[in-house]
């Protein structure tokens, strides 16, 4: 059912020309928003698996439009912070809010000191929805007191917005913070596992949606070489060639399966839920740029052309890779585990069992 | 091998830094650091390739009498070596290394005395007309028709992946003379002037935003006969030979070893607070491997270049040398993507990249990362797929003896 409806929404989505972004689809959101796709994203009660297959389903369409940006990561921040009418607004598509929570090399991510009875924000991080928003929903480090959220609209003295088309379709935004004033209402107040779960939940549909995106390559890529011929016969019989196509087929069934996992995780505590997400980000990370680079390579020149829809997802790949902890970033985190771990040889049904 | 440099080479190295220093504009410099392609845009690389042959320097590959500068193996690799390191754009070589060698060995006395030095000189752009939709891997099954008519050719027909023939003057092409069983001797090479009536060419957009390569149809183009190379029909050995130089036909690893120290500039330079990107365990081992890499891949360059004489290719092993420059090439730039991360991954206004203003050289760097790494997917593709080089490498190992 939600694949069918995914899949039904998603397809008739325009991919984004070369150099640019797309536009904002602001009657699909409409959409989403009247049939109540949005307020499923944004419950933090909704089942991982069935925001996963949603997601999927998004990736394979290789839509721009900011699901987890937009919808899923700050409703369910509000959601969890008590702000039910500011949640109620954002998931009937009204005041478009952008999750700014990607670190920028060298900087510092933003910080709250206490200024007075206020805060005052420090510091820059990226908004990859950001510049099609007006507000942003900024992951900030609070002095002294741990991870918290601070919804902030973009006029807000002390804060300058740059805006980007990424290579992922979306309108970025760089936003640097400098003494911009925060005051009461502006931070949500999460406690550092609601801040947890929110970035969880996030990933975990970030690993959904590109196991979608190696899908839609796998299936470009097997309708290419059936089809294209040279010596006289289809690509596909080659054995090199054939032999590659398995190791997409594998990459893509093992990428699948982690991100349902990791979905399926997110009920868990928090070790679990943790351990399971970086796994998950970092192998289908791993998978993602296996799959990508070969789509182009057995494309041939044709997958290097904008003419196919190759060099889009593998775009948007490189852009998953980067963002939400990167494929290096969550392998460390899988190694610490490893190294603190007193047994590696619980199975998932183990570490399930304690948690359902 | 002897690795080791004598006085005179020692003598040449300070010479040829001496003029990089001297004879090298910023502009040029800059032009290749934002260069996010396999070639220069003309305005650079014309402009150097103009510089290079006032001082007599630009095709250190060939033969002396035919324009070369008469120097020795290690000569060539030192200047390839100082040339990258100084910054040197990019050459546009499709004529310097690839129909110009085919014009010296099988050109008429007249081609030679007219195309060569136009080559040396920058006067000509070439642009490779080889590939077509239904003729990619398989280049023998090309379709592109002419007929003889009188002193010319008719021909109808389509080529694809042209690089660069919206800048090009002319072109080399194959194209069907006559439809034999063996497909490869119906085929013949011919030069083509771009202006002739007849051309159209349309623009290909590739994945990284860029228009480097074309599509190029022509419609009752009159070529004259005295523009083929080679004898009619004979034109697929004229490929051949030209294949093996556009696949291995210089020092891969110097470019490539600027391109890894131009990664390890960045890494150092990048960071969060006091940790720099470089001191990241993952990225300095992964960097090593690259290092490693390119040591073999020098190693086996300067090797293989010494069995063959100046103006030559060497055969086969070519294709080794394409697999792993291709390899180790891709393995730079994406961990370069790595190193900018998501700042990287966007676009800017104008392209190519070099139409922007940057502030500083950490803003190039970081612009220039992503699409470079996007348009270098090409280069397991084009001149050979690394599948096809595999394939004949195994075959040659394989049908020959066991020393490899
Ligand atoms: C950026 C770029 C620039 C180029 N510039 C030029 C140019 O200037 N002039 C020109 O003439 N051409 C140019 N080319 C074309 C290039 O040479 C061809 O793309 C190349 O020969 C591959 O052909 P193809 O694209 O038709 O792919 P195909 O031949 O269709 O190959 C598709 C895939 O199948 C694999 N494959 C094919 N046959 C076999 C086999 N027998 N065994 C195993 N695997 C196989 C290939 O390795 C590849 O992965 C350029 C290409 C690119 C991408």
């Amino acid at each position: 059912m939600i694949r069918d409806s995914g899949a039904k929404l998603f397809g008739r989505c325009e991919r984004p020309r070369v150099g640019t972004a797309a536009a904002f689809d602001a009657a699909l959101w409409g959409e989403l928003a009247a049939n109540g796709w949005l307020a499923f994203l944004a419950d933090p009660g909704a089942a991982g698996a069935d925001v996963a297959l949603f997601l999927l389903e998004a990736g394979r369409a290789g839509v721009s439009i900011p699901l987890i940006d937009c919808a899923l990561a700050p409703g369910r921040a509000l959601r969890l912070a008590g702000r039910a009418d500011a949640a109620e607004r954002l998931v009937r598509g009204e005041g478009r809010v952008a999750l700014a929570a990607e670190p920028v090399a060298g900087r510092n991510a933003p910080v709250a000191s206490r200024s007075g009875s206020a805060w005052a924000l420090d510091g820059e991080c990226i908004a990859p929805a950001g510049g099609w928003c007006d507000a942003f929903l900024v992951a900030v480090e609070l002095d002294g007191r741990g991870p918290d959220f601070a919804l902030i609209p973009q006029d807000r003295p002390g804060l300058t917005a740059m805006r980007y088309a990424g290579m992922d379709g979306c309108q970025h935004a760089r936003l640097r913070f400098e003494a911009a004033s925060a005051p009461s209402g502006t931070l949500l107040g999460l406690s550092a596992d609601g801040v947890g779960a929110v970035l969880a939940a996030m990933r975990a549909a970030a690993c959904a949606e590109a196991a979608g995106h190696m899908a839609a390559l796998l299936a470009a890529t097997r309708r290419h070489v059936l089809a294209r011929k040279q010596f006289g016969k289809p690509i596909a019989s080659f054995q090199a060639v054939e032999h590659r196509i398995a190791r997409m087929v594998i990459a893509v069934e093992e990428a699948r399966s982690l991100a349902l996992f990791a979905a399926i995780r997110l009920a868990a505590d928090a070790t679990e839920r943790d351990r399971a997400i970086s796994g998950a980000k970092a192998k289908i990370g791993a998978l993602s740029r296996f799959v990508a680079q070969n789509a182009v390579q057995l494309h041939g020149g044709m997958g290097v052309s904008e003419d196919m829809p190759v060099g889009h997802h593998f775009r948007r790949l490189a852009t998953f890779e980067a963002r939400h902890g990167t494929t290096r970033h969550h392998r460390d985190q899988v190694a610490a585990f490893v190294r603190g771990a007193p047994s590696l040889g619980g199975s998932l049904l183990d570490a399930g069992a304690g948690a359902a | 091998m002897d690795l080791t440099l004598s006085p005179d080479d020692i003598a040449f190295r300070d010479e040829v830094r001496a003029f990089f220093a001297d004879a090298l504009p910023e502009p040029l410099r800059r032009g290749q650091r934002l260069n996010t392609g396999f070639f220069s845009e003309p305005e650079i690389g014309v402009a150097w390739n103009r510089i290079l042959h006032a001082r007599g320097w630009i095709a250190p590959a060939w033969p002396v009498e035919h324009g070369g500068t008469g120097w020795s193996l290690t000569q060539r690799h030192i200047f390839e070596v100082e040339s990258n390191r100084a910054g040197a754009p990019y050459l546009q070589l499709q004529g310097l290394r690839m129909v110009g060698p085919v014009i010296m060995r099988y050109g008429t006395p007249a081609q030679k005395a007219y195309y060569l030095p136009r080559i040396l000189s920058g006067d000509d752009y070439w642009c490779q007309g080889f590939s077509e939709p239904d003729a990619g891997s398989d280049l023998a099954s090309l379709r592109t028709r002419a007929v003889r008519d009188g002193d010319h050719y008719v021909i109808n027909g389509s080529k694809i992946w042209t690089s660069h023939a919206h800048h090009a003057n002319r072109m080399f092409a194959l194209v069907r003379t006559a439809e034999t069983e063996k497909r490869q001797a119906g085929i013949s090479f011919l030069l083509i002037d771009m202006d002739t009536p007849g051309i159209a060419v349309r623009p290909i957009v590739t994945m990284d935003g860029a228009h480097e390569v074309n599509e190029v149809f022509f419609t009752d183009l009159r070529v004259p006969v005295a523009n083929r190379v080679g004898a009619e029909n004979q034109g697929w050995e004229c490929a051949k030979y030209l294949l093996e130089f556009e696949r291995a036909g210089g020092f891969a690893s110097g470019q490539l070893r600027m391109a890894l120290d131009r990664l390890h500039r960045l890494a150092r330079s990048t960071g969060r607070g006091n940790e720099r990107v470089l001191d990241d365990p993952h990225i300095a081992g992964r960097m090593a491997d690259i290092l490693c890499d390119l040591d073999a891949l020098e190693f086996m360059e300067l090797g293989v270049m010494s069995q063959v004489d100046v103006g030559q290719n060497p055969g086969p092993v070519a294709s080794l040398l394409k697999v792993r420059s291709s390899e180790i090439r891709q393995s730079i730039s994406e961990l370069a993507t790595d190193v900018v991360g998501l700042e990287g991954l966007r676009w800017h206004a104008a392209s190519p990249l070099l139409r922007n203003d940057f502030d500083t050289p950490l803003d190039e760097e970081l612009a220039a990362a992503a699409p470079i790494y996007l348009s270098e997917r090409a280069h397991s593709i084009f001149a050979g797929s690394t599948e096809i080089q595999l394939t004949i490498l195994a075959r040659s190992y394989l049908e020959g003896s066991e020393q490899a």
